[in-house]
């Protein structure tokens, strides 16, 4: 075989295994939570009643699929009106909605004035009351009626895999006889309309939509009644309209739906979409008034996730006083977000939605500074002409959108022009969250921070997100949990992305990193028992990733200093600090020595653990999700850091397993050998290069001193303090060559010189042109030319150990080195 | 005839007429039963006249129809009916018809074993009602149509090993659709526990990659999927061609939907649209009824006779020489304007 070919069958089989290791990524992570991923400091609750399905979030249609009301409660309030005599709202509800089967047939068979055979659960119930009264003969009577058009009407699971299509013909005959049952109400316009719903919507259900519409139009339409049943009617008829071809008044009559009744504002939104009418202005001359003409504008803005001033600027124009201007404002705002401050940096993150679908060149950068500019020109217009209600929100809407053009100064002068007095409530906690962000922009931009004048702010943020916490998770579908979290999103963001980074730019790691902690708890969270559990990944990263020795001592020490020695600043952030015990801060103390190096002091602190802790330490046994499955079967897949492997892959183990203590303790011991010098240091340097070189994210031991591992990082940049052992194999090269100058036994040098040309085939840097393009021609690759044909301890095995024994063995095993002396110069 | 012996003429003569047979057999297709049929991939089944001339004219008689789709519902925990067809004509005694039931292959990432089990009990007596509403007995075989993928495959071979087992489904066979990397990647996606497979030669490039190529049907695709890996297939296989065609819409050399909504005659005006390379049209004003705004870019796909007739001489090469089915993708009167009769005939004919 061909050179060339065998590296292409190498290659291809690296590129599978590569690729094949992140579609199992991929399927097996979680999917994100857009809410939690939500990267926004202004609230979006503010002006937003009845409208809350439409607030901005992104790489979601809608904010919540829900309808803003309930259907099932605004006709129950009809009902318990209607019939009055105390008939409350909750008693209608549970019989007309939530009552089991039985109770169904029981009522649909009930006869007036027959309350004897009633069960004990109904004979109190004032609904049932009432219509088995002798006053309300006919509202029984409708409601039987309506029972049996629910078998029609409904579906259910079960309904989903029955064959035979839907009985039209009853459905259409129900049809006409609610019609006619209707037209029998003459003088009782309540079940007038009730029949002649159940009769539009079982034609409209039969596919007799002509049937539909002419009800409507000649029976329905003329009721004057403010029932939202009459609004239900219309959503009807607008989409027996659009079934007709009658798309532009189909159009219409949905945005007369989706302003009128808030039960069916996403029916009508989404049906309004699904006809593509937009803005045409066949629609928009059907819309009687101003009003109309607002919500149809509305209707398209509230769909549209692009920057877009013009949907805000004709409603204002059109209904000043509405909303619908604050509701579309926000949501402009929570837009510019995206691109804009500490926000947009989030929206970067790799994991972020939008971090594909953003396109930051200067075109785009341009118009959305100008969308930005009209933005804030338009919410002081608003804030100035105090025709909207809350005319207030427009001073902060510009202060917080000059926040994020970096216009401190400006922004502080907008904010100041706010008039506190008149702001409601939601307005005034915007305010408050607006005035935090420039605070902390001001206290840090001076250089001299006042930290304790903080303290007020983040307090009442903290009660604010304790307040707004939804009720215990156990109901919740995790995907949206964080859907109702506001100010807990709002207040992580602040503590996380506008604090932290502050204190970071000063060198303070400590503060930092209680900021991180203070993001993901609030005081009494008795999740603080085991922190590095319930942290937000964002915290934990940066705990686990990012604090060395000194810092973990500083905050280790921090939890044993009284609290008369600590700021009030340091006071608010360390409150249930010391709350769990240290075991777990212990473990990562010690692992970060052992990152460091210092195994003596990792050995000590290691020690104060309990003995079981390290032994039940997670990865404790190999987890061999990177290789193949015949592994798991395996429960003595122990990784041994001490051996020196020819090959990474596949991953050798052994029965024995080894803690983080026990390696610490080796690795000291290790070093002491060291300094004798003569083949015995040569040997422990040896052992300690091959325990550094296991704990990289090619070694069998990498868990010693990463908390993770991904098929991704062996493309990564060293970021990290440790990512010199964990990336690029530093201290187990510097330790081989040392083995390699102590000894004169020349096999042993061959062994080390093989094992330096490994350590120098981790010290590569990918850029995008090697890490996927290195398939179309293997040879001229790179990194292959890196590692196999350029690397010059490949060039000094060749050249001094050609006759030791190791040699033999590793042109045997190693297929990279093989390439190498059959490579033609 | 100097120098050339009579005798050696002879051998020279009968030696060119060995080679000149020797080239015919190899030359000629192989001599197999090829019948055509059609998919019908509509909600509702009524043939028009369009649709059915075509169908006497190519003498087809089966049509493979769709008879639901199988997706989560709402809640995620169900695997239900999506859009199951409604017969609004019977289908005449003449015309077999042969189920095909869609299903998500994400389904299979979320329903158990359990589950499985359950589907394919609800799927087989389904069918066989759909089946009699469009006038027929019952049915003879089904087809399920699902891009499987390593994850999925496991669970979605147990389900159609489940369909076999069931008593209703005895004596009725199971064929399943394959796509292009099954075929190549025989080990990742392994190989379907049914008699035999139907090859979908379509939907092969990269669909959501701005550029001028072809998604639908690209014949170097299919020679790089196909040419080293059909031979060896294990599974008797039948072939399905398009003849479907599609807008590919992008803004910003972003994908953003597919649209069957622009005519012919709309990607011909010049005040709409600027042509721009091979199928690339590019929008000069909003096209509202496509949901489309200027300057968006419309990858007009399509197929011709002429890949119909370059899909059939190379998928003739390495199909075996029994009998095959060649499915048209499908039965459409607005699609099938692009095709004279001959012209299907004449790539049946090419196998």
């Amino acid at each position: 075989m061909k050179t060339y070919k065998k590296l292409s069958i190498i290659f291809s089989l690296g590129v599978l295994t590569f690729f094949a290791e992140i579609a199992i990524n991929m399927a097996c992570g979680p999917e994100p939570d857009p809410y939690d991923e939500y990267a926004t400091y202004f609230l979006n609750t503010v002006d937003n009643s009845g409208y809350e399905p439409f607030r901005f979030v992104m790489g979601q249609h809608l904010y919540d699929g829900e309808e803003p009301e309930s259907d099932a409660i605004i006709n129950s309030r009809e009902w318990a009106s209607y019939l009055k005599r105390g008939v409350k709202a909750t008693d209608v509800l549970s019989v007309m909605y939530h009552s089991d089967s039985a109770t169904s047939v029981l009522l649909s068979t009930m006869r007036p004035m027959d309350l004897s055979s009633l069960p004990d659960t109904l004979k109190d119930n004032g609904f049932v009351k009432a219509i088995l009264s002798r006053k309300y003969q006919d509202a029984l009577a409708y409601f039987q009626f309506a029972k049996s058009v629910e078998p029609l009407a409904t579906f259910s699971y079960s309904d989903y895999w029955n064959p035979d299509p839907r009985d039209m013909e009853a459905m259409y005959d129900k049809g006409v006889e609610a019609e006619a049952l209707a037209n029998g109400q003459t003088k009782n316009q309540f079940l007038r309309l009730r029949y002649a719903y159940q009769a539009a919507r079982m034609y409209h259900y039969s596919g007799t939509y002509d049937r539909c519409i002419d009800l409507y139009e000649s029976l329905i339409a003329p009721l004057s009644t403010g029932s939202a049943i009459k609004g239900w009617c219309t959503s009807l008829y607008a989409g027996a309209l659009r079934r007709m071809g009658q798309k532009e008044k189909a159009a219409y009559m949905f945005s007369r739906v989706f302003d009128t009744n808030p039960e069916r504002r996403v029916l009508a939104y989404k049906n309004y979409q699904y006809i593509e009418a937009g803005l045409d202005p066949s629609v928009l001359e059907l819309a009687k008034n101003d009003h109309e003409k607002a919500v149809i504008w509305a209707i398209n803005g509230l769909g549209d996730p692009q920057l877009n001033m013009e949907y805000l600027r004709q409603i204002y124009s059109l209904t000043p006083t509405s909303n619908l201007v604050g509701t579309l404002l926000i949501r402009e705002v929570n837009k510019l977000e995206q691109f804009f401050g500490k926000s947009a940096e989030l929206t970067r993150r790799p994991y972020y939605y939008s971090y594909y679908w953003h396109e930051d060149n200067d075109e785009n950068t341009l118009f959305r500074l100008q969308h930005l500019n009209e933005l804030t020109d338009f919410a002081l217009k608003i804030a100035d002409e105090k025709v909207y209600p809350n005319a207030g929100l427009g001073h902060i809407v510009a202060a917080y959108l000059t926040h994020l053009a970096g216009e401190e100064e400006q922004a502080l002068a907008l904010l100041a022009r706010v008039d506190k007095r008149h702001l409601s409530g939601q307005t005034n906690d915007q305010y408050r969250i607006t005035e935090l962000l420039l605070k902390v922009n001001r206290v840090h931009q001076g250089g001299d921070m006042d930290e304790n004048s903080l303290i007020d702010a983040l307090q009442w943020l903290d009660e604010k997100r304790r307040a707004g916490q939804p009720p215990p998770a156990q109901n919740k579908y995790w995907y949206d949990q964080h859907k109702e979290e506001r100010f807990g999103i709002i207040a992580r963001n602040i503590y996380h992305h506008v604090l932290m980074p502050v204190y970071l730019n000063q060198g303070d790691t400590v503060k930092a990193a209680l900021l991180a902690y203070k993001g993901d708890f609030i005081e009494g969270d008795a999740r603080m028992e085991r922190p590095f559990v319930y942290m937000s990944m964002f915290s934990r990263e940066f705990w686990k990733d990012e604090l060395r020795p000194t810092t973990l001592l500083q905050l280790a020490q921090l939890k044993q200093r009284p609290s008369s020695d600590l700021s009030p600043f340091e006071r608010f952030l360390t409150i249930d600090f010391g709350a769990g015990d240290d075991y777990d801060l212990l473990e990562l103390l010690g692992t970060a020595y052992l990152r460091v190096h210092d195994y003596g002091n990792a050995t000590k602190t290691f020690a104060k653990l309990p003995a079981d802790f390290l032994s039940g330490f997670r990865h404790f046994q190999y987890c061999a999700s990177e290789d193949e499955g015949e592994v798991y079967k395996n429960e003595n897949n122990y990784a041994d850091p001490f051996i020196m492997t020819l090959k990474d892959y596949p991953k050798q183990y052994s029965g024995k397993p080894v803690t983080k203590r026990e390696f610490a303790e080796r690795m000291w011991a290790l070093e002491k050998q060291a300094k004798a010098g003569g083949e015995e240091a040569a040997s422990a340097y040896f052992e300690l290069a091959n325990g550094a070189y296991q704990t990289g994210e090619f070694g069998n031991s990498w868990f010693l001193i990463s908390y993770d591992w991904s098929s991704d990082d062996k493309y990564a940049e060293p970021a990290r303090y440790y990512d010199g052992d964990y990336l690029h194999a530093r201290q187990a090269e510097q330790w081989y060559e040392k083995a390699r100058a102590l000894s004169t036994d020349t096999d042993f040098k061959a062994k080390c010189t093989f094992m330096l040309a490994k350590c120098t085939q981790r010290q590569y840097s990918f850029d995008s042109k090697s890490r996927w393009s290195y398939y179309e021609s293997p040879k001229d690759n790179p990194f292959v030319q890196w590692s196999f044909y350029r690397n010059p301890y490949f060039k000094e095995l060749k050249e001094k150990y050609q006759d030791t024994e190791f040699f033999g063995i590793a042109t045997r095993e190693c297929s990279y080195f093989r390439e190498f002396l059959n490579a033609r110069p | 005839m100097s120098g050339i012996t009579k005798n050696s003429c002879g051998q020279l003569l009968i030696t060119c007429w060995m080679g000149l047979i020797l080239l015919l057999c190899f030359s000629c297709g192989a001599d197999r039963e090829t019948t055509p049929a059609f998919y019908y991939w509509k909600t509702g089944y009524r043939l028009d006249k369009i649709e059915q001339a075509y169908v006497d004219r190519l003498k087809v008689r089966k049509l493979y129809v769709r008879i639901m789709d199988i997706d989560m519902d709402d809640s995620r925990t169900h695997a239900i009916p999506i859009s199951p067809i409604r017969f609004q004509d019977s289908a005449p005694d003449s015309i077999v018809l042969v189920p095909v039931v869609y299903i998500v292959n994400n389904v299979f990432n979320l329903i158990d074993s359990a589950s499985i089990k359950v589907l394919a009990e609800k799927v087989v007596p389904y069918v066989g009602v759909k089946l009699r509403q469009a006038g027929k007995s019952g049915f003879h075989a089904l087809q399920i149509d699902c891009d499987w993928t390593a994850s999925t495959r496991d669970k979605y071979f147990y389900f159609l090993e489940c369909l076999q087992s069931q008593t209703l489904f005895q004596g009725k066979k199971l064929s399943v659709t394959l796509r292009l990397h099954q075929v190549r990647n025989k080990s990742a996606s392994g190989i379907p526990p049914v008699e035999k497979v139907l090859l979908m030669c379509y939907n092969m490039g990269n669909l959501r990659k701005p550029g001028d190529h072809n998604s639908i049907f690209d014949m170097k695709e299919m020679e790089i999927y196909l040419r080293d890996h059909l031979r060896g297939y294990p599974l008797h296989v039948d072939v399905a061609l398009p003849l479907f065609e599609w807008g590919v819409a992008f803004r910003h050399d972003r994908y953003i939907g597919l649209t069957t909504r622009i005519s012919p005659t709309d990607f011909a005006d010049r005040d709409i649209f600027g042509h721009e390379g091979k199928m690339l049209y590019r929008l000069k004003k909003d096209f509202p009824a496509a949901g489309l705004r200027q300057g968006d870019v419309v990858r007009h796909e399509k197929i011709t006779s002429e890949d119909l007739f370059s899909a059939s001489k190379f998928l003739s090469r390495y199909l075996g020489d029994d009998s095959l089915e060649v499915i048209f993708y499908h039965l459409d009167a607005k699609t099938l304007e692009n095709f004279r009769y001959e012209d299907l005939q004449k790539a049946i004919d090419y196998f």
